[in-house]
This record gives C-alpha cells, sequence and structure tokens, in this order.
C-alpha cells in the first residue's frame, strides 16, 4: 500500500475470539502531523498502536507505517529504525538503571558512542531522572518509567513517534516538559501519533484528531474543523454517546440536604 | 470488629481463592484438586497410622527412638513450613492491611485474623494429624502423664507459626524495596537449599573418614599372597593371618559405626535440648521416660517465644501500617552513597562495551543480557545449583578410592563434566527471554535481525556456562586426571557443547517461551505444554550432545595406527569439531532468527501479558 502518508490503514481489524477490538478502521495520518487518537476506555486505541507498531497481528485490513508494512520481516525493521514508540505497558528492561537501558536502546539503533552518550546526558535532567541514575528501573515508579520510556523513544530522533497516554501518571511539571518536547518535534517536521485521555492536552498540542468508539473510527478530523462546531470534549461527548447530565443523578445525592 | 466485618473479610479471602482457581487452567485446577484429596487422605491416614503404630510400637520403644520419631516429625514439618514461607513470599494477593486502613475496621483483629489465617496450610494439614495421632497414642499407651504432649504440640506450633509470622512481617517490609525484596528471596532460596543439602554433604564426607579409617587393613588384606593349594603349611598360616585382619577389619568397622552411632546419639539429643525447634521432642521424650519437668519447661520456653514473637509481630505490623518507621528509614537511607558512585563520568558502563570481532549490535544485546543476569535475582537463584553441583562431584571425587593413572574412558567422564556444568543452567538456556518480560518489547521494537537478538542473548550466557563448564573440567583433571591433550581436547569440546545447547535453547525460548514471575523462579503462565518441554529438554541435552563423543571414538578406532602416537587425535578433532559446530551455530541461527520473526506475536503474548 504505497502512499506519501506517514500512517494509513485499511478496513483494519482485530479481534479476540469472538470479541472485536478494532472494526475496519481507515487511519490517514499525514506526515509532519500531530496526531490525537481519542476514545474511551476499552475502546481500541492501545491495540490499534500496538498492531501499527508491530507489537500485535492484525486479523485483517492494511497497514502502512512510513511506506512499509509492519507484518513484512524486511520492512518491518526498516519501519523500527524509523519510528519511537512508548507502547501502553512500557519496554523497560527492569534489572537495567536508566543511562544502561537508553544506552542498550541506542546501540540498538545503531547510533555512534559520543552522540548516544551526548543525547543521554541531555535527556536524564530534561527527565528529571538524573539524580535516579543508580536505580534500577523495577524501582522506579509508574510516571518515571513512562519518563524513561519516552526518552528511550526520542533518543534515535526518529521520524514517527507513537506514544500511548504519555501523560498518564506524570507530574504537571514532567507534563510541560513532555509537552515543550512534542511540540517542538512536531515542528521539524516529524510526525506524533498519540492516544491520551486528557483533551485539554490534545487541544493544545494536536492539529489532527481521530476518535475510536467500540473499536470503530467515529471521526477523523483536523482540530480547526473541529473547532468551528465546538469544542473537542463536546464533540467527545457527543461520539461517543454518554449523557453528561444523568451523572449527578445519583438517588441519595437529591434528597435535600444531609 | 464485628460479626459483619469477619463475614466480609472471609468473603473477600474466599473471593481471592476462588478467582484464582477460575483464572488457573484446567489441568492446574484438576492438580490442585488431586492435591487436595491426597492432603486429606495423608492427614487422615497419618493420624490412624501414627495412632496405630504408636501403641504398637511404644510399649517397647527406647526414649531415644522417641526423641528420633519428635525430631523426625519436627523436621519435615519444618520442611514444609519453610517451603510454605518461601511460596508466600512471591504471593501477592495476600489481605494487605494497607486495603483495610480506611475501613472501618479494628486493626488488632485483622492482625489476629491473618494470623490465624496462616495456620492453614499444607504442612499443619500433612503433619499435625499424625502428631495428634501420635500424642494420643502415647497417652494410652503410657497413661496421662503424657497428656502433656499436647500442650506441647500446641506450643511448638504457635513458636513456629508466630516466629515465622515475625519474620514474614519483617520480609514482607522488606520486599516493599523491589531491590531488597528480590535479593532476599534468592538468599532464603539459597540459604534454603544449601541448609538442605548440608546433610548429604556432611555424609559424604563422614563415609571418606569412615572407609579411612579400615584403609591400612585394607591395603595388608591386598598385600598378602595366596600360596600354592599344595603348600599346606604357607596356606594354613595365609588363612589364619587372612582372616585375622579380617576379623580386625570387622571388629574395627563395628567399633566405628558404635563409637559414630553414639556420637550421633549425643548430638542429636544435646541438638534438641539447646536449639528450641526440637524442644517439643526433647520435651515429649522427657516425659516418656518419666520426667515431666523438661516437658514442662520446653513447654513454657516455646509458649514464651511465641507469645512474644507475636506481640513484637503485631507491634511492627502496627508501626509499619501507621508510618511511625518512616522517619527511621529515612534517616538512613544509602541513596546519596550510591547516586555517587553511578554519577561518576568516567565510570564504562558494561552494556557499552564491545567485543571485537563481534557485531556491535550482538555485543550490546549480550552485555545488556550480562547485566540483567548478574543482577536477577531468579537468575541468582539459577547459578547457585551449578555451584551446589560443582561441591558434590568434588566431595563425590574426593572420596573415589585413588586409581593408577588415566582412565580409559576419562574424556567420556569429561564430556559428563561438561554437560552437568552446562545442564545446570537449562533454566537460562531454554527460557532466555523469561526474565525479560516487560523489556522483551524493546527487543521486539529495535530494528535489529532477529538472528542477532539470539546471537547476542547467548553471548550473554556465555560467561557463565563457559565458566562452569571449565570448573567442572578443572575438577575433574584434579580429581582423577585424564592425559593432557585429553584435557586440551575437552575445551574447545566445551565450547561446541555449548553452543549447541544454545542452538537446542534457542528453539525451546522461540517455541517454549515461558515469563516468569518477578520475585521468582516460578512461571507466571506456565501451562503443561510449557512446562513438560522444560522438563524434558533436560534429558534431551545429553542426546543433543552426544555427537561430541564422536572424537572419543575415533580415537579408540585409529589407536594401533603407528602415527596415532604423533598425533593428538582427540585434541586435532575437537579443534575441528568446534570449528563444524560454529559453522553450523552461524547458519542455524539465522534460520531460528527467522523462526523467531514468524513466531514474534505469540513470544509477545507469552512473554509481556501481565
Amino acid at each position: 500500500m504505497p502512499t506519501d502518508l506517514a500512517i494509513q490503514t485499511k478496513a483494519l481489524t482485530r479481534t479476540f475470539g469472538s470479541f472485536v477490538a478494532v472494526h475496519q478502521v481507515d487511519l490517514k495520518v499525514e506526515r509532519g502531523s500531530f496526531y490525537g487518537f481519542l476514545g474511551p476506555n476499552g475502546a481500541g486505541k492501545s491495540t490499534t498502536i500496538k498492531m501499527l507498531t508491530g507489537l500485535l497481528a492484525r486479523t485483517s485490513g492494511q497497514i502502512s507505517v512510513l511506506g512499509c508494512d509492519p507484518r513484512d520481516p524486511s520492512q518491518a525493521l526498516e519501519m523500527k529504525k524509523r519510528i519511537g514508540v512508548v507502547p501502553e505497558d512500557l519496554a523497560l528492561f527492569e534489572n537495567l538503571t536508566a543511562r544502561e537501558h537508553l544506552t542498550f536502546i541506542g546501540r540498538m539503533h545503531s547510533m555512534e558512542k559520543k552522540m548516544l552518550s551526548g543525547r543521554i546526558d541531555e535527556l536524564l535532567p530534561l527527565f528529571d531522572l538524573e539524580k535516579d541514575e543508580a536505580k534500577l528501573t523495577i524501582e522506579y515508579s509508574h510516571g518515571m518509567k513512562k519518563k524513561l520510556s519516552l526518552a528511550a523513544a526520542l533518543l534515535p530522533d526518529p521520524d514517527l513517534l507513537f506514544l500511548d497516554e504519555p501523560f498518564e501518571g506524570v507530574d504537571a511539571v514532567a507534563s510541560q516538559t513532555i509537552r515543550k518536547i512534542l511540540t517542538s518535534f512536531a515542528a521539524r517536521g516529524s510526525t506524533i501519533f498519540i492516544t491520551s485521555h486528557v483533551l485539554e492536552i490534545v487541544e493544545r498540542i494536536c492539529d489532527q484528531v481521530g476518535i475510536i468508539v467500540g473499536g470503530k473510527l467515529v471521526e477523523q478530523t483536523s482540530l480547526a474543523e473541529l473547532g468551528s462546531g465546538g469544542s473537542l470534549e463536546q464533540r467527545f461527548i457527543e461520539v461517543v454517546g454518554t449523557n453528561p447530565d444523568q451523572a449527578g443523578n445519583l438517588s441519595w445525592l437529591g434528597e435535600g440536604s444531609k | 470488629m464485628n460479626w459483619g466485618h469477619l463475614k466480609s473479610i472471609l468473603w473477600m479471602r474466599w473471593r481471592i481463592r476462588f478467582n484464582q482457581i477460575r483464572r488457573a487452567s484446567k489441568l492446574s485446577n484438576v492438580l490442585f484438586a488431586l492435591i487436595a484429596i491426597v492432603a486429606s487422605v495423608v492427614s487422615i491416614g497419618g493420624f490412624a497410622f501414627a495412632l496405630g503404630t504408636g501403641i504398637d510400637e511404644l510399649p517397647g520403644a527406647t526414649p531415644f527412638a522417641v526423641l528420633l520419631t519428635w525430631t523426625g516429625l519436627s523436621c519435615l514439618f519444618l520442611f514444609g513450613w519453610t517451603m510454605g514461607l518461601i511460596t508466600d513470599l512471591q504471593r501477592s494477593d495476600s489481605m494487605s492491611m494497607h486495603n483495610l486502613l480506611h475501613l472501618p475496621v479494628s486493626l488488632s483483629w485483622v492482625f489476629l485474623f491473618n494470623y490465624i489465617s496462616s495456620f492453614v496450610s499444607i504442612s499443619i494439614v500433612l503433619f499435625v494429624p499424625a502428631m495428634l495421632g501420635l500424642c494420643l497414642a502415647m497417652t494410652i499407651v503410657m497413661g496421662p502423664m503424657m497428656l502433656i504432649s499436647f500442650p506441647i504440640l500446641l506450643a511448638f506450633l504457635v513458636m513456629v507459626t508466630a516466629l515465622t509470622y515475625q519474620l514474614r512481617s519483617w520480609l514482607a517490609r522488606l520486599m516493599e524495596d523491589k531491590r531488597k525484596g528480590r535479593s532476599v528471596v534468592a538468599m532464603i532460596t539459597f540459604g534454603f537449599v544449601l541448609l538442605l543439602q548440608m546433610p548429604n554433604l556432611m555424609n559424604m564426607s563422614r563415609s571418606n573418614s569412615r572407609r579411612a579409617d579400615t584403609s591400612a587393613l585394607d591395603e595388608q588384606i591386598d598385600a598378602l599372597v595366596r600360596p600354592s593349594a599344595s603348600d599346606t603349611e604357607a596356606s594354613a598360616i595365609y588363612k589364619d593371618e587372612s582372616s585375622r585382619l579380617r576379623s580386625e577389619r570387622l571388629e574395627r568397622r563395628e567399633s566405628t559405626r558404635n563409637a559414630a552411632e553414639a556420637k550421633n546419639k549425643s548430638i542429636i539429643t544435646l541438638g534438641t535440648m539447646i536449639i528450641p525447634a526440637g524442644w517439643m521432642a526433647y520435651g515429649i521424650q522427657g516425659a516418656f521416660g518419666g520426667r515431666a519437668l523438661p516437658g514442662f519447661l520446653c513447654f513454657l520456653g516455646m509458649a514464651s517465644i511465641g507469645v512474644f514473637s507475636l506481640r513484637r509481630a503485631f507491634a511492627k505490623t502496627m508501626s509499619a501500617v501507621l508510618g511511625t518507621e518512616i522517619a527511621k528509614k529515612q534517616r538512613s537511607s544509602p541513596k546519596e552513597k550510591s547516586q555517587d558512585s553511578a554519577s561518576n563520568p568516567n565510570r564504562i558502563l558494561l552494556v557499552e562495551r564491545s567485543l571485537p570481532w563481534v557485531d556491535d549490535v550482538v555485543s550490546a544485546i549480550g552485555f545488556a543480557n550480562l547485566r540483567s543476569i548478574l543482577r536477577a535475582p531468579e537468575a541468582k537463584i539459577l547459578l547457585v545449583s551449578p555451584i551446589i553441583l560443582l561441591a558434590f562431584a568434588a566431595v563425590m571425587l574426593s572420596n573415589r578410592a585413588p586409581t593408577n593413572g588415566p582412565s580409559m574412558f576419562a574424556p567420556v567422564f569429561a564430556l559428563g563434566a561438561t554437560m552437568m556444568g552446562l545442564i545446570t543452567l537449562t533454566g537460562l538456556i531454554q527460557n532466555q527471554f523469561g526474565f525479560d518480560r516487560a523489556g522483551f518489547r524493546a527487543l521486539i521494537l529495535s530494528p535489529v535481525p532477529r538472528h542477532d537478538i539470539l546471537r547476542g542473548k547467548n553471548l550473554g550466557i556465555a560467561p557463565f556456562a563457559l565458566t562452569f563448564g571449565f570448573l567442572a573440567l578443572l575438577g575433574l583433571q584434579f580429581f582423577s586426571p585424564q592425559d593432557f591433550t585429553h584435557f586440551l581436547g575437552s575445551l574447545p569440546q566445551l565450547g561446541s557443547a555449548f553452543l549447541i545447547m544454545c542452538l537446542v535453547g534457542n528453539i525451546s525460548s522461540i517455541v517454549f517461551p515461558m515469563r516468569l514471575k518477578e520475585h521468582g523462579m516460578k512461571a507466571a503462565n506456565a501451562n503443561f505444554k510449557t512446562s513438560f518441554w522444560q522438563f524434558l529438554s533436560v534429558f534431551l541435552v545429553p542426546l543433543a550432545l552426544s555427537p561430541l563423543l564422536i572424537p572419543f571414538g575415533i580415537e579408540q578406532l585409529v589407536k594401533g595406527a603407528n602415527w596415532a602416537d604423533y598425533v593428538p587425535v582427540y585434541l586435532s578433532l575437537h579443534i575441528l569439531g568446534l570449528a563444524c559446530v560454529l559453522l553450523i551455530y552461524w547458519k542455524a541461527t539465522k534460520a531460528q532468527g527467522d523462526l523467531m520473526q514468524d513466531r514474534e506475536q505469540k513470544l509477545l503474548d507469552e512473554l509481556t501479558r501481565s
């Protein structure tokens, strides 16, 4: 499926037994765009990212990531040279320290030694991991693991970043740092594919969004187009189908003062 | 705590157990049911057997026999109990007090409930009924005096459970620090294995001293020359001398045995008197011998230890739960020191190193794997077995009678030693991705040919395999030497054996991967097929390595030829063999890399599923 798009899928489907996690999804992510992939819990966001990055096989459909098909072994390696990934459950070696893990990842990408150590020296303080350098990653908090995972994804300077909930469990300062890094990363023409529950952040940094509900892609548009019809949160709630007015209607809350 | 709380907690424990059973495979449930049936049968049978045998045998039994019986029962119980303790440490579903802190429940009751729940263990179910049966038999046979055995047994149970409960609270707090916790499990397992093997080692080394006791007589008997039958006088002298030496040897053996028995008797008696774990046996023996005081004192001692331990465990748990220990912990934090050493900019990390003539990516994976193995406690536990096995082999070899010159089959023994060194590492070699867990995703996401991943993984294990193999060969050479050229030949043989093992291990790791749990060696998702293969693979190793006997066979075939005396056939063939195996390894790992690529999804599913 030759394409100029950074990511393109056609009728992408994944089933687990009789459960359809992702159903006939047609994604189109332009090169250089900052794509926010949204959806409620269990909608199929992580399953989609896993299929796009080669961590999960598709049941049917087509995938093209930077012109490569992750199912083809030779193309998959070519693709992996050019992407950075922060998967849902992360991908860290628990018996290595942050520096060791980053060194290992850099060497897997055949990075030159001097450049590698220089980038690690920049990344560790940036993500506030320098002071915990002696710790093994198994001793890290979830937020620290997330930051290290993001540092590992950024290290080889990929053309395309896949980030599954990068802001989840991360403190406000780190969250701002990550936002700034991602914005400058996208500004130089690289592509970012991100899933997040924090709609405000997505609204602030993304230029394209896709909304998946129950495994089906129900919305795919630019944020500018979406903005004309109201806020992202409004649109999200509309397509997800929850009625927020009912949220406060607990039987015992409407019985007057306590 | 009110009745409602108690019911809720009981319900919660039941749900935890129920969900575990529901999530487990059918085979596990069948096994669980089988174990439960066997445990019930053993429990009831143990009671009946102890009662019946006790009534039958106790009237004629000596106090020492009673002591020995109760010591044996105590040891069996403690063995089972310790096993349970190690399993418990690796379990994370126990009723944590932290989960109840915010609820209106009395924590002291929860503590007591937790403690009483700890009584529901397999060792108590298996051994306590037999102990009760024996107590009952003693009371029936010896009269009301032996009623004291019941409170002694109870005190023993309270002491052991409370003491381990205290230890468990302490270990549980240590385990909160993941790094320390993993080391704790490793250390406990190591200590436990060593403790269990100690009697074996002692027994083996003692048999050596027994034989040495009569070796001079053995030599004299061997030195006697049997005269011809016609020389009747010499024959008579020979007969007399021979029978004198033989009876002297018999006497010496008997006296050695008697001395050893007397020594054992006094050691066991003293041991049970000094070590609290033996007080139950010592107290009951005292009562059996008509003395109530030792029994009473033992009861008092064990009950005091039990009560003290329980109080201490309660105080410690409460202070840990309520956070009064935090300030103390923070004061003694060693973090700063370790940070200084880690941030040394000139230090070259192990994962940064490269090997000459080895692809950089393979080096990187190899060193990262080595670094992980050196740190992973589960891997350290696996590495303990070769050390123990080597110690055993050394003791056994040192016990062998001396031989004149190297045996013709010395090269076969050398292959055996190599095999022994490598077989003990099967846990690492046959399941190379098992320790990676989430890290395996990083390998899959890396833009590296899969055969390089396999080669790197194999490289990471090489230092251990080659060191253990070499030590085994060196030990063999020391205790049972072979020709020097044969010894040299066994070195390339070790290299070939390792590469063959790796090829088998790669297949096993790709086709039957098994994710290991964080805190131990337990498989997180073992099914019957995987477990069976891992078991079977240990026996397949000798089969896979059998071609390495070819050089020995060829050497035996050409032995008669003139040129064979001038050419080190064995050594040359093994060097050639290593070159061939290396070539095969190179080609085969490419194919294995393709297989790994094909099975990537399955591997991810098995190894990274949480």
